[in-house]
């Protein structure tokens, strides 16, 4: 899939840092979003763009949890682990939605429509459980919630 | 109670440019370039007594001071909105709901310490706020209120939203600056400190978004009537994120010195199904649990130092009594093992085995010897590693396991 960033989105991420190499995160980020994930020639490609080994980017991209190393379902589905969701079932709604998509964490159901996963608090736990489906937060996440959801998403990227 | 930091809050629009002006927005802004120097600013500040939002509660006035006024060098705002804390959701309010009071602060803050460029770190799960933040900054440059010669006045300011990418490691502020030169998160050893050589080696100041959303409040209202608000040592009032076993979580404003146990049933509702409190963590996942007796205690600094806790970051998360306090604590250190960047051995192994220990003792199968274990392992990481992750790993320990120690036992 193509990952590489226009002119214009080169330049426009450059003039915000007085050194290329601050550019390096805000790049990432495009090419995941252009991609899904960044694969070990977009890494180099990165490295070329800010100059330096290909190792440091690579070393980036495995630190931070946000960057995938390998393509995964259309709908990323993250359940929040913390303690305030705990306190309020998350552990229910992550075996709810094991059963319903029939994979564990880190897998992909085979149609590649779904890849579960967890995530640490996400910030909403004023209305816990929360689980995070690709961008959208869904809090209070109920199962009848989650079930909408994931009908809809088959629905529509099926 | 006067909301302050929450006024807009429930405006239709709060988060637009027109909302916050027809509120009184950019005022503050107005009357600085106008008629104020910037110490005249920073030495309001300091007569505020605000104090730090981000979890450390040190004197806002008195960092911006550490910023050398003589160097030659560019200087560096950075605002850390990179909440990750687990039962804290304060500073996404803020960005989500009123971006441009925070942004105002930070215009303030910047022309106090003579800083050029602002940098906001935003959380990279973030993007409603993400985006609001974003619309609120190409609204400030079109109004002038960013960019060169603000409003005629010869101060000029850039502002970049940066992106975090899921490591809660980067809101440690160091790590954060990290981050932002485009390396994994790992905390710098100090000295020096940011202020001297922070970003890119620059002088550089870091404050939290609730930090700095004040500040347009005190210029406006001025330095004593916010000082009234708070304690004797503290400014103003306190964005409280109350999770948990409550029947109404949310977010509420108060002054700081709210008896921890009014706020829990005056302002949340009180607990699920009319269960009874088992114990109270007061400034989120980093602090000491207070048991139920404990919980009369006022909301601020000092008064949960001396309780032998922390406010933290203003979390407070409600434990009932069906709650396992051992599942609570292998959660948080769970947390902090998968977040711990790595760098330092007792950071990276003690969270492993805080875990490894717990988890044993969940599953029925704890020894005699685990309380004395875990203890062992918390005393060996404070005070031993780089940045407070360790510490704060090490925090809630000793209270859970001496508090409720028959649960860390093994039944015989
Ligand atoms: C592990 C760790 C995580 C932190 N996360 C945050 C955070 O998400 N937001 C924040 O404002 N401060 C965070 N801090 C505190 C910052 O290091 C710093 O003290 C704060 O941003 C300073 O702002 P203030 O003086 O306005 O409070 C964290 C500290 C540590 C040790
Ligand atoms: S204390 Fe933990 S998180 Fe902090 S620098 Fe050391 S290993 Fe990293
Ligand atoms: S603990 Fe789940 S959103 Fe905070």
């Amino acid at each position: 899939m193509e990952y590489k960033l226009t002119e214009k989105e080169i330049d426009s991420i450059f003039a915000r840092y007085p050194d290329k190499k601050a550019a390096l995160l805000p790049i990432l980020r495009v090419i995941q979003t252009k991609a899904g994930y960044i694969s070990p020639e977009a890494e180099k490609y990165a490295a070329e763009l800010i100059v330096v080994q290909p190792a440091r980017v690579h070393e980036v991209v495995t630190f931070y949890s946000w960057f995938r190393e390998k393509p995964e379902g259309k709908n990323l589905i993250l359940v929040c682990e913390s303690i305030s969701c705990s306190l309020l079932g998350s552990e229910e709604i992550l075996g709810h939605l094991k059963k319903t998509l029939g994979i564990d964490v880190g897998e992909t159901t085979p149609d590649k429509l779904f890849t579960l996963g967890t995530v640490e608090c996400l910030a909403h736990c004023d209305a816990s459980p929360s689980v995070m489906i690709n961008d959208e937060i869904l809090a209070p996440a109920t199962i009848e919630a989650i079930e909408r959801v994931i009908e809809e998403k088959r629905r529509n990227t099926g | 109670m006067e909301k302050i930091l929450t006024k807009n809050f429930d405006k239709p629009g709060s988060h637009t440019l027109k909302v916050y002006e027809e509120g009184g927005g950019y005022e503050a802004l107005r009357k600085v370039l106008a008629l104020w120097t910037p110490e005249q600013v920073a030495a309001e500040v300091k007569k505020s007594n605000l104090r730090g939002r981000g979890g450390a509660g040190f004197p806002t006035g008195l960092k911006w001071g550490f910023v050398p006024k003589d160097s030659p060098k560019e200087k560096y705002l950075c605002v850390n909105a990179d909440e990750g804390e687990p039962g804290t959701f304060k500073d996404r309010m803020i960005l989500e709901r009123d971006p441009h009071m925070l942004l105002e602060g930070a215009i303030l803050a910047s022309y106090a310490i003579g800083a050029g460029k602002a940098y906001i770190y935003i959380r990279g799960e973030f993007a409603l706020g993400g985006e609001r933040m974003e619309t609120a900054v190409s609204e400030a440059y079109a109004r002038n209120y960013l960019g060169p010669n603000i409003l005629g006045s010869g101060f000029c300011l850039d502002v970049t939203v940066h992106y975090g990418a899921g490591a809660y490691i980067c809101g440690e502020e160091t790590a954060l600056l990290e981050s932002i030169e485009g390396k994994k998160g790992w905390p710098r050893i100090r000295p020096p400190f940011p202020a001297v050589a922070g970003l890119f080696r620059r002088p550089t100041v870091i404050n939290n978004v609730e930090t700095l959303a004040n500040v347009p409040h005190i210029i406006n209202q001025g330095a004593e009537w916010f000082a009234s608000l708070g304690t004797e040592k503290s400014g103003g009032t306190k964005l409280f994120c109350i999770s948990g076993r409550v029947n109404r979580p949310g977010l509420y404003e108060l002054p700081l010195g709210t008896p921890l146990r009014r706020m829990i049933e005056e302002e949340a509702g009180g607990v699920i199904g009319g269960k009874r409190i088992k114990g109270v963590i007061p400034g989120g996942a980093s602090c000491p649990v207070l048991t139920e007796k404990e919980i009369d205690v006022p909301m601020d600094f000092d008064s949960l130092a001396r309780a032998g806790s922390m406010l933290g970051s203003g979390a407070v998360i409600v434990l009932d009594e069906e709650t396992s306090m051992v599942e609570t604590l292998l959660n948080l250190e769970r947390f902090f093992a998968r977040e711990s960047c790595g760098q330092c051995t007792p950071c990276r192994e003690g969270t492993r085995w805080f875990v490894q220990v717990l988890t044993r003792i969940a599953k029925g199968k704890g020894t005699d010897g685990d309380p004395d274990l875990l203890l062992d392992i918390a005393d060996h990481m404070a005070g031993r590693t780089v940045c407070p992750l360790g510490d704060a790993a090490a925090g809630p320990v000793k209270s859970f396991v001496t508090k409720y120690i028959q649960e860390f036992l093994p039944i015989s």
